[in-house]
């Protein structure tokens, strides 16, 4: 495991003290202010025109496809990891095929034009 | 001088006290990089385009930072009544903390403990050097996306949950480009440790030169990871205003603005340790000047970029992602192995 070796743990001090000074940072400005909160200034900011609904709206089912897409090469990169390390060791093919797998199968959806934005 | 001799056993005896010394001296020049960025964002941009910039606090303008950054702390904290509070709170600082472990793997420690080789021992202070190095760099640096997600959500704005999809959706567009060109470099080094890959650029040529296309590729999913000019979509004021971050105010735009600057100067300085050769150069100045002063330059020229380029539509974006940048990515990946037999039968690569 990562956080048994002495990286690990200096990672996780390095996290700590950015993360104290973030924290430091955010409670500052008590401090120095008073809160003086009116209704307009807790109203979120929406070009002065007063907000409608909810603001967790709908959003795009097209960021859906490419988070997908994302995930799927993401699956194949990390396959590629050993494979870029060793690769005078190991055997070329899978890989190779994983990589026109994905390239023909995202070329189909390219070319039936499922990654178009519009 | 018995008493800093004693200080530092003192400080060598404990894990946690060596880990929080190394923290702290990164801490500082990651602080001092992005001060530094943040002006040369501002003055090297408006002589561009034929301002003047800051020019009033302090001697050219250089002040100004300090100005802006007493100003931001000294606001009301509030929260808007439509925000997420827990949240809207912990996204900025958990978005500085997880880009400041990204830089904990870049060798600034290193070279850092190479000013005082007498006192300083790299082995006990030095905590870049080890196995999956870079993996680990990417990791931290993979979680923006998440970050702008919850950012966008938390905000309780229809700006910010729009603006944060956008981001998310270009963050992870230029993912695989990003991991792949990587890998190319690590194809031809054989090791995931930033350090070996360093010095296997010490008896050959900077890796630019071998990997010159991975070189190209890298820069332009780096430029689109930060979402600098011409990739800046999710800040377009006349459409979504600021993007997911259009609720943080004060303190808070301090931590986001913080953020943004140090992920710069991480990828920054990843791009220089992986193309650049690092802390390795020809003069004989301190290693730490070196990195840095190349970390800084590298900078400087997605300013130029920023200031010289008009932006993209977000259908462009996309497009130069998906449909070139990985497809090149990942062509460039399998030659890697043929360049790099090349290179070493010719003896343009020499690994450890």
């Amino acid at each position: 495991m990562l956080f048994d070796t002495i990286e690990g743990f200096a990672l996780l001090v390095f996290f700590a003290l950015a993360a104290v000074v973030g924290l430091i940072a955010e409670i500052i400005p008590n401090f120095f202010t008073k809160k003086r909160e009116t209704p307009e200034k807790l109203m979120p900011f929406e070009s002065g025109e007063d907000p409608v609904g909810t603001a967790r709206i709908r959003f795009r089912v097209h960021y859906y496809v490419f988070a997908v897409a994302f995930v799927v090469f993401d699956i194949i990169a990390a396959f590629a990891i050993p494979w870029a390390i060793s690769w005078n060791m190991v055997d070329w093919i899978p890989v190779i095929a994983l990589f026109l797998g994905m390239l023909v199968v995202v070329g189909y959806y390219a070319l039936k034009g499922e990654l178009e934005w519009v | 001088m018995g008493l800093a001799t004693s200080f530092l056993s003192f400080v060598e005896g404990s894990v946690f006290l060596r880990a929080l010394v190394s923290a702290i001296a990164v801490f500082i020049v990651a602080s001092l990089g992005s001060l530094i960025e943040i002006y040369i964002e501002r003055k090297l941009w408006a002589r561009i385009m034929s301002r003047y910039g800051p020019t009033e606090v302090g001697r050219y303008g250089s002040l100004q930072l300090f100005a802006d950054a007493i100003k931001l702390v000294v606001k009301e904290d509030f929260t808007p009544l439509g925000a997420d509070k827990p949240l809207y709170n912990a996204v900025p600082v958990i978005g500085v903390a997880t880009t400041f472990v990204a830089l904990m793997v870049i060798p600034f420690d290193y070279t850092l403990s190479l000013l005082f080789p007498k006192s300083l021992n790299p082995q006990l202070f030095v905590f870049s050097n080890f196995e999956p190095s870079l993996l680990v760099a990417f990791a931290f640096f993979a979680l923006e996306p998440i970050l702008v997600l919850l950012g966008g959500w938390a905000g309780g704005s229809k700006y910010t949950l729009v603006g944060g999809f956008r981001s998310a959706a270009q963050l992870i567009s230029y993912e695989i480009p990003i991991i792949l060109t990587f890998l190319s470099v690590v194809a031809l080094t054989k090791s995931m440790n930033i350090f070996t890959i360093v010095l296997d650029q010490a008896h050959s040529f900077p890796f630019a030169l071998l990997e010159f296309p991975a070189f190209i590729l890298f820069l332009i999913s780096l430029l689109a990871e930060l979402e600098r000019t011409p990739f800046d979509l999710t800040e377009a004021d006349s459409e979504l205003v600021a993007g997911w971050n259009t609720e943080y105010g004060g303190a808070k735009f301090l931590l986001v603005y913080l953020n943004e600057y140090l992920r710069a100067f991480t990828g920054s300085a990843i791009l220089v340790c992986l193309f650049l050769g690092g802390w390795l150069g020809p003069a004989p100045i301190p290693a730490i000047v070196w990195l840095f002063l190349k970390t800084i330059l590298v900078f400087t020229l997605l300013v130029w970029i920023r200031a010289a380029y008009p932006r993209v539509r977000i259908d462009q974006m996309l497009n130069l992602g998906w449909k070139y940048l990985v497809p090149l990515s990942v062509v460039w990946l399998l030659v890697t192995p043929f360049i790099a037999m090349a290179a070493l039968s010719h003896g343009l690569l020499i690994l450890r």
